[in-house]
């Protein structure tokens, strides 16, 4: 009866009225930024996190993970009804959501998009609630050497995941660590890498690294391209799905849930990965694969439902273990951290009404994404028609000044600027940003535990392999390294990749 | 000159920096690692990658390849130097003509000037953007901009 007693407290802590304000600016902030291309949640979240030093905690995440998950929904829209994925994750809806709006069924697709996610969404709660306690539990056995080992293999799944090579992914990983260990060591009290500048001793801020990387080098990159849009409808009708769209619909839902929470618990499998899954599998299963790319309602549902159900699953490694599995999990990391709450196995009993309050406000969310989607889908058509050239100077300008405001600090705008030029840089030499700032949010955990792990054992490195729990995190870490490099193993991993890419 | 092959041997140099100050903070005995341990190892791993990926350019196709002109073909990339140049100016600007003057300034220069907007636009859009930010940060934050020498916020 424990679980139906936390709920009612969760959802008694998600309905006071501030933070059922919180949760609907984040949701409707995630649903803005998810329609608009070229700013991702991880940039927004970023810029937005100063905002939330002055909340509590709780309403805090309940407002940037609403971000996270409001994005998903906003996405679809933009690739349904302009054919251009408004975030990554949705990338594969324009397959088959566009094709279906040039056949005038914009409607259908947009509805079993809303509907496919909610459905998807909620059901991810669900299974948040009941695999996070079962994890606590076995995840308090964990010591500083599981706790290092399960640290490593999170970043080596990312970068095994990563689109292109491997090996850049962890050198940008390994960059990370050294970006988050910058300032005053905590056990020794020594200065580290502050380059003669005292206001470095805390260290690089979260704020002006992710806001750097992901906002502003995503301008860079976008100011240098025409960036058109033509939206295809005007006004939006017939939203509900008929009777058969449901019938072809169900199963992918279904599917795409399964698929999307599976691989979303998986430290770097995330929303882009799960759709682009969820699509491949639809059309394998498909008796009529040659209908998909051309308007295929399964091509929309499957996806989408996957990527809201993958989002929900990402909060288990964080809220359960402590560590986050995504980028965006790791600037709530970063969130948590600043707001002086100890993420780990502790927190759910620590911190019930955070745990509890902030996965009741997904439910409220995603009804509120359901209502924000649907009924008022006509708002976000006519903000597609906002120009880029309107709105990025808007975005840069509200980056320049959430980077200021944190600590007041002019060093701070350098720091960003200077990340974002280095984030472009990244980008156009195909360096993925995320295993970099995963890294950094992990470098201090990483390093107390290693630390740890080796004064108990007296120096002796052993002690990660002689822990069977330590073991097997290593062995798979190791495999999946050996797979990279393996031939054989190599070029079917790129034939995957390649494949997913020319299905798209 | 190979681009993707200089790039490694920009991060191969930073992680030997790293490496290389992480001695002078002391790796530690070996039941206790000092201040410099973890950050040497990264820093040596930095390097490592990036000689595999200079390896990596001269057998695999695409890297191979890899030019400077070719990785900025077709893009308006001056529009790029222009957004970083006139935010530094921001920054600059902002200790001596205060926040809201040089906030303004800059969306203004950005809108009509790069961004060829109407002038209408181009004033409209910024001042109402500034203001909102304004109130909205230091309503939520408590916090004080720089008021510069006109002592306007």
């Amino acid at each position: 009866m424990d679980l139906i007693d936390n709920i009612v407290m969760g959802f008694s802590v998600a309905f006071q009225w501030y933070n059922l304000l919180f949760c609907f600016v984040g949701v409707l902030i995630g649903t803005l930024i998810g329609v608009l291309p070229g700013l991702g949640p991880v940039g927004t979240m970023a810029i937005l996190l100063p905002i939330t030093f002055g909340i509590s905690p709780v309403t805090a995440i309940v407002m940037l993970a609403g971000i996270y998950y409001g994005a998903q929904y906003g996405g679809s829209t933009t690739s349904i009804l302009v054919g251009i994925p408004g975030e990554a994750s949705s990338v594969v809806t324009t397959l088959d959501g566009y094709e279906m709006a040039k056949q005038g069924r914009a409607g259908p697709a947009l509805g079993i998009a809303a509907f496919g996610s909610f459905i998807a969404g909620t059901l991810g709660i669900v299974g948040l609630m009941l695999m996070s306690a079962p994890l606590v539990k076995f995840a308090l056995k964990f010591g500083p050497a599981e706790y290092f080992s399960l640290m490593v293999m999170g970043l080596v799944i990312l970068t095994f995941l990563a689109q292109k090579s491997m090996v850049k992914a962890l050198m940008m990983a390994g960059v990370g660590l050294i970006l988050g260990l910058v300032g005053l060591d905590n056990m020794t009290g020594l200065p580290r890498f502050i380059l003669g500048n005292a206001e470095l001793l805390d260290g690089i801020g979260i704020a002006p690294l992710a806001m750097g990387l992901f906002g502003i080098s995503e301008i860079l990159l976008n100011v240098e391209q025409e960036i058109k849009r033509s939206v295809l409808v005007k006004r939006v009708k017939n939203l509900l799905p008929n009777k058969e769209d449901w019938k072809q619909s169900t199963g992918p839902i279904a599917r795409g849930t399964l698929i999307g929470f599976l691989v979303g618990i998986l430290p770097g499998g995330g929303t882009v990965l799960s759709s682009f899954l969820s699509y491949a599998v639809e059309k394998r299963v498909s008796r009529h694969p040659e209908r998909f790319g051309k308007g295929a309602i399964e091509g929309v549902a499957g996806p989408e439902a996957s990527n809201n159900a993958a989002s929900q699953a990402g909060f288990i490694p964080l809220l359960s273990l402590g560590i986050p599995a995504s980028a965006v999990m790791g600037i709530l990391l970063g969130a948590l951290m600043i707001h002086g709450v100890q993420p780990g196995p502790l927190l759910m009993k620590n911190e019930p009404t955070l745990f509890w309050g902030v996965v009741a406000s997904m439910y409220i969310g995603n009804i509120m994404l359901l209502v924000l989607n649907l009924p008022l889908i006509g708002i976000w058509v006519r903000l597609l028609s906002v120009p880029y050239s309107v709105l990025f100077p808007i975005i840069l300008f509200i980056a320049l000044t959430g980077a200021y405001v944190v600590n007041n600090s002019t060093l701070d705008l350098y720091l960003m600027l200077g990340f974002g030029v280095i984030g472009y840089l990244m980008r156009k030499f195909e360096y993925e940003p995320a295993p970099l700032i995963l890294a950094y949010v992990l470098a201090p955990l990483l390093e107390i535990s290693l630390r740890q792990s080796l004064i108990i054992s007296g120096g002796d490195p052993s002690i990660f392999v002689t822990r069977p729990i330590s073991l097997f995190f290593i062995v798979v870490s190791a495999l999946l390294v050996i797979s990279a490099v393996v031939p054989a193993i190599r070029s079917r991993r790129q034939e995957i990749v390649a494949q997913a890419e020319e299905e798209v | 000159m190979n681009a993707q092959r200089i790039v490694s041997v920009v991060w191969f140099a930073f992680g030997a920096a790293v490496a290389y100050e992480s001695l002078d903070l002391g790796l530690g005995e070996g039941g206790e690692p000092g201040s410099g341990f973890m950050p040497f190892i990264a820093g040596l791993f930095v390097c490592a990658m990036a000689v595999i990926v200079f390896l990596q350019t001269f057998v695999n196709q695409e890297l191979k390849l890899s030019t400077f002109a070719e990785h900025w073909k077709g893009g308006k990339w001056h529009r790029a130097i222009w957004i970083v140049l006139l935010s530094v100016l921001f920054i600059e600007a902002m200790n001596v003509l205060g926040y809201f003057v040089s906030s303004v300034m800059l969306l203004v220069i950005i809108m009509r000037y790069l961004e060829h907007l109407s002038w209408t636009k181009s004033i409209v859009v910024p001042v109402v953007t500034v203001a909102v930010t304004y109130l909205l940060f230091s309503w939520m934050l408590d916090t004080t901009m720089p008021r510069g020498i006109l002592g306007l916020w």
